[in-house]
């Protein structure tokens, strides 16, 4: 009798990446129960005050201001980010004008330039959203120019070749070949933007999951402290695991027909 | 007709040294006739072939097409790269069309340009393959199609078949003798095959080394159509021979200059 090699194929209990995840917990856990320590509760408590915390009202409004913040400030950060950037790889002067400052706001860290904000908007989402900019939008724009710049000249010299105009170059050549840089400038930005969200409800805006990890340390309630870390670590995974969304669609079969043959 | 008149082009260094590629060169290619640039590495011809293209300006002297001076790119002439070119994010359907679509030829028309040029390159069945699935030798011919759907009356071809093996090189060879007999286009060839040379041309132009200038135009009587077969002809081996000593000739001075950088790589 033949026998088939897939009919022996294992049924895989766990994904590679889940196992870290699993002995982390384990550890938490066993740490929790053995040290008996009131700062670190076992896994399983905080598990549990994570659920009693996502069932309160308040917590679920200062999750959606959290979210609403992270999702305006990195949209925006995202346009305007990768619009610069293309901007500044495609012109050499507008490139020579800004070089320097991108380097300085990529060097200095963003929570210095918090308290102009401060002036302008006071406490409150705007403030809160701005922060997020500032961490999220100079990593964008570094990432993106360096695509752009990397474009292989060979490619260029094809496409002028047969007389492609600025538009069609930059739409046909620079931007595709970009992409991918563009991609991983993205998804840097995003991870910068969940921790600008809790940054700066941490420290400046006092709102948000931010806020109530802080009330929550000063009140001296581990258990709540951990719950609520657990939300911004599920915030932050449900957040880049949604940016992988982007380059699925533009390298599926009809993402890519849509990029390549239309216009 | 191609008129090439006194070009000269000096690349400038960074150090402000320049390199002269090319010293003047004359040279009239007429409609349909396939013409063999032929010289040492490093002499210009690529840079002639740019000229020609539009994609660089001679420092002096012109090139005349139909009478009209070259400004840049045209219609009237598409390229074949050394290195392809292709779009490596497209599959061969896409990078056959690119030259139509950068023309703004209509969509339905331009997929039916590009699928009877797949054919005729002999890629039927590749057409949502993408570069790095094929061999090198299907990769140019991927360039060919592409260069050759936008139906340009010039085709300016830079060392094509450097980049594949010898095998290869010979089928693409006997392929583009077979396209030739059948289009006539006006072929502008570079290579550094005396072999490649006379198996294609209907004249070799034979370019000193740096500066490059013409050093002789030599007519390649034998009959087309030109099969394989024709390398067994001692015709065939004279020709080759005959401008293998004439290249010899310029050795003792090649050979000191080999360490100098070619003037590809400053060529951006």
């Amino acid at each position: 009798m033949e026998i088939r090699a897939e009919e022996f194929e294992p049924r895989r209990p766990l994904p590679g990446y889940l196992w870290p995840a699993a002995v982390g917990i384990a550890v938490w856990e066993l740490a929790g129960r053995l040290l008996g320590l009131s700062s670190v509760p076992p896994f399983s408590d905080a598990l549990k005050a994570t659920f009693r915390l996502i069932a309160s009202s308040e917590v679920q409004l200062q999750l959606a201001a959290s979210v609403s913040s992270l999702v305006a400030g990195f949209g925006i950060s995202a346009v305007f980010g990768v619009a610069l950037g293309a901007l500044m790889g495609r012109f050499r002067t507008i490139e020579a004008l800004l070089d320097v400052y991108l380097d300085v706001f990529l060097a200095s860290p963003s929570l210095i330039y918090v308290p102009i904000l401060f002036a302008f908007f006071g406490v409150g989402r705007l403030t809160q959203v701005g922060v997020i900019i500032l961490y999220s939008f100079f990593v964008i724009v570094a990432y993106t120019l360096s695509g752009v710049r990397s474009v292989d000249k060979s490619l260029v010299q094809m496409a002028r070749s047969f007389g492609a105009d600025e538009r069609r170059l930059f739409l046909r050549v620079t931007l595709p070949s970009a992409w991918p840089m563009i991609l991983v400038g993205l998804r840097v930005g995003a991870a910068r933007a969940v921790k600008g969200m809790i940054n700066g409800e941490m420290f400046i805006a006092f709102t948000g999951l931010g806020a109530l990890l802080k009330t929550a340390g000063d009140r001296v309630e581990p258990a709540e402290v951990w719950g609520l870390l657990l939300i911004v670590l599920s915030v932050a995974l449900i957040f880049l695991g949604l940016l992988e969304i982007i380059p699925q669609i533009t390298w599926s079969p009809r993402g890519r027909d849509l990029l390549q043959r239309e216009r | 007709m191609i008129e090439i008149q006194g070009c000269v082009k000096t690349y400038r260094s960074k150090h402000g040294d320049g390199i002269a590629a090319l010293g003047g060169v004359d040279l009239t290619i007429k409609d349909h006739e396939f013409v063999c640039l032929l010289g040492p590495s490093g002499c210009g011809k690529t840079t002639l072939l740019k000229i020609v293209a539009g994609l660089t300006s001679a420092d002096a002297g012109q090139v005349l097409i139909g009478g009209r001076p070259v400004e840049g790119p045209g219609p009237d002439r598409s390229v074949v790269f050394q290195n392809f070119a292709l779009l490596p994010w497209a599959d061969v359907f896409s990078n056959v069309q690119f030259g139509l679509e950068m023309r703004g030829v209509h969509p339905s028309l331009r997929r039916e340009r590009a699928l009877h040029w797949i054919q005729s390159v002999g890629l039927s069945g590749f057409e949502s393959r993408f570069p790095r699935e094929l061999s090198g030798g299907m990769q140019q011919r991927v360039g060919l199609a592409r260069a050759l759907a936008v139906d340009p009356q010039i085709l300016l071809m830079d060392e094509p078949f450097t980049s594949v093996d010898s095998q290869t090189r010979r089928l693409l060879q006997d392929d583009l003798v077979a396209l030739h007999q059948k289009e006539r286009k006006t072929v502008m060839f570079v290579t550094h095959s005396m072999d490649e040379a006379v198996r294609l041309a209907d004249r070799v132009v034979l370019l000193t080394e740096r500066p490059g200038r013409v050093l002789e135009r030599l007519d390649v009587p034998l009959p087309r159509p030109r099969p394989a077969e024709i390398r067994k002809c001692p015709e065939f081996s004279e020709l080759t021979e005959y401008l293998w000593s004439r290249i010899q000739t310029m050795q003792p001075d090649l050979r000191s200059r080999m360490s100098e950088r070619p003037e590809e790589e400053l060529d951006k």
